[in-house]
């Protein structure tokens, strides 16, 4: 009876350090981090089954050393000896499952995909994202600020993934691909001219930077490089220029200011066309694409995004 | 008996299982999450391009071609075939990002199904590529709306490829 409870006090003292590492279970709501919204439920029961099978290799190296033990002090007892064994073997059978069950879940989501895709990652790999305002920014019937991010309003994503939105539903699609005619599709993540990352990057809220990233599209196709319109195509008075189409009399009204400061020498600078273009948005909103006649792909931008006009 | 039985079990499954998540952690998702950060530049012997399945493919270095053009103000982006001073002409202009490895084509010439026709006649000999190769690749194939605004703001991809929108 006594080394049954000195067994106990073992295992106790040796879980101590486990149930403290517990302590970052929970993944929203303290200090620094984001508000607890229901997406954060699968993360947190992500991370007690990660926790779970953590506990459960300190538990087996326990029980093997344990059972090791006495084995070894079983002397001519058969019977103790047997015991040792069979604690052994069940362990092994026991943490072999458990790591098998991880692994068939993984190859087999894995075998589910289109042939070569690898973009999934491991199957209990998930974080939580924004997700853009439905189209007309309004969500649960109440109209959203274009800076404002919608509370509740996330969904749980496997890396290498973004959620995107087009009329009236969300679909998941990879790499920067999909979104067909219409679809309000945005400039690559490899696109450091117009990418939501590189945008936000900039200085544009999260909304601002969708918003953007899908008005480069439908501006310059996302080419920082393209030239003054009427340079190109010779007797047109426009002067629009670079990715985001921004004309020399509207950068000269907000010139930012250093080395970007001159429309001429820098509107084709990705990043120079970038600063001119934050602090229009951060002015005036999305008016200078958004204005009547000017393009109405734009306008879907905004409204397929959650901004307001 | 039963002792060896586990022990068996051990060498037949749980050890290559171990190898296996082994391989799959350190070895094969490290190398699809870490990008390839090299800059491709003309005097390269090869580029290295990422396709879409986390592996790369190598192929001559395109960039030291006659007909590719550095872009004048953005560093490391480089035309293809065509640049902007044959606008009113060209069907097509092809820009690739040496630090990303990303091809953004756009169509400039209406039937637009033609200009990708082009496009991608001109993507397979160039960089020596199979349809399903290219369909890996980092790129998107679009219409800039101060060509075509009805057009604009999708991503067509290559007539071959899943995904692709009919022009």
């Amino acid at each position: 009876m006594k080394r049954f409870w000195s067994s106990v006090l073992f295992l106790v003292l040796a879980a101590v350090p486990l149930l403290t590492y517990a302590a970052g279970l929970v993944p929203c709501g303290g200090a620094g981090e984001p508000a607890c919204e229901m997406c954060y439920v699968v993360e947190l029961v992500n991370r007690v089954i990660s926790w779970l099978v953590l506990i459960l290799g300190t538990v087996a190296a326990i029980i093997i050393v344990y059972a090791g033990f006495k084995l070894v002090t079983s002397g001519g007892n058969r019977h103790a000896k047997e015991d040792a064994k069979s604690m052994i073997s069940n362990m092994i059978i026991g943490y072999t499952i458990v790591l098998a069950g991880w692994l068939l879940i993984d190859t087999g989501m894995k075998a589910l995909l289109l042939e070569g895709e690898t973009r999934l990652g491991m199957w209990n790999e998930l974080s939580c994202m924004t997700q853009p305002a439905p189209a007309g920014g309004t969500f649960n019937s109440r109209t959203f600020d274009p800076n404002e991010e919608i509370p509740g309003n996330r969904v749980v994503v496997t890396p290498g993934y973004t959620y995107v939105t087009g009329g009236t539903g969300g679909s998941l699609s990879g790499g920067g691909a999909g979104g067909g005619a219409g679809g309000g599709v945005q400039c690559s993540p490899t696109n450091s001219a117009c990418s939501v990352a590189a945008l936000q990057s900039a200085g544009l809220t999260p909304v601002q930077a969708n918003i953007m990233s899908c008005i480069a599209m439908t501006e310059s196709s996302g080419i920082p490089s393209t030239p003054p319109y009427n340079v190109t195509h010779p007797g047109s008075n426009s002067t629009a220029c670079g990715t985001f189409q921004i004309t020399q009399t509207t950068w000269r009204g907000n010139p930012p200011p250093g080395a970007c400061n001159d429309w001429r020498s820098n509107c084709q600078r990705a990043q120079c066309n970038i600063q001119t273009m934050v602090r229009l948005v951060r002015a005036r909103g999305y008016r200078d694409w958004t204005c009547p006649d000017c393009n109405n792909r734009a306008a879907s931008c905004v409204r397929a995004y959650g901004g307001t006009m | 008996m039963k002792f060896s039985l586990i022990i068996t079990i051990i060498f037949v499954f749980f050890i290559p299982i171990s190898v296996y998540v082994l391989y799959n952690t350190l070895i094969k998702d490290a190398s699809i999450t870490k990008p390839d950060t090299t800059i491709a530049t003309p005097g390269d012997a090869g580029v290295t391009l990422p396709l879409a399945n986390g592996e790369s493919i190598d192929v001559e270095n395109f960039l030291a071609l006659p007909e590719v053009t550095p872009a004048t103000y953005n560093e490391n982006n480089y035309f293809l075939g065509n640049t902007f001073e044959d606008a009113q002409t060209a069907e097509y202009i092809i820009t690739f990002d040496a630090e990303t490895k990303y091809f953004n084509i756009i169509l400039l010439k209406k039937p637009f199904a033609a200009s990708r026709l082009a496009v991608e006649t001109y993507m397979k000999e160039t960089l020596g590529l199979s349809e399903s190769q290219l369909c890996g690749l980092d790129y998107t194939v679009s219409v800039p709306g101060y060509v075509d605004e009805a057009a604009s703001g999708a991503d067509y991809r290559f007539s071959f490829c899943s995904g692709s929108v009919q022009l």
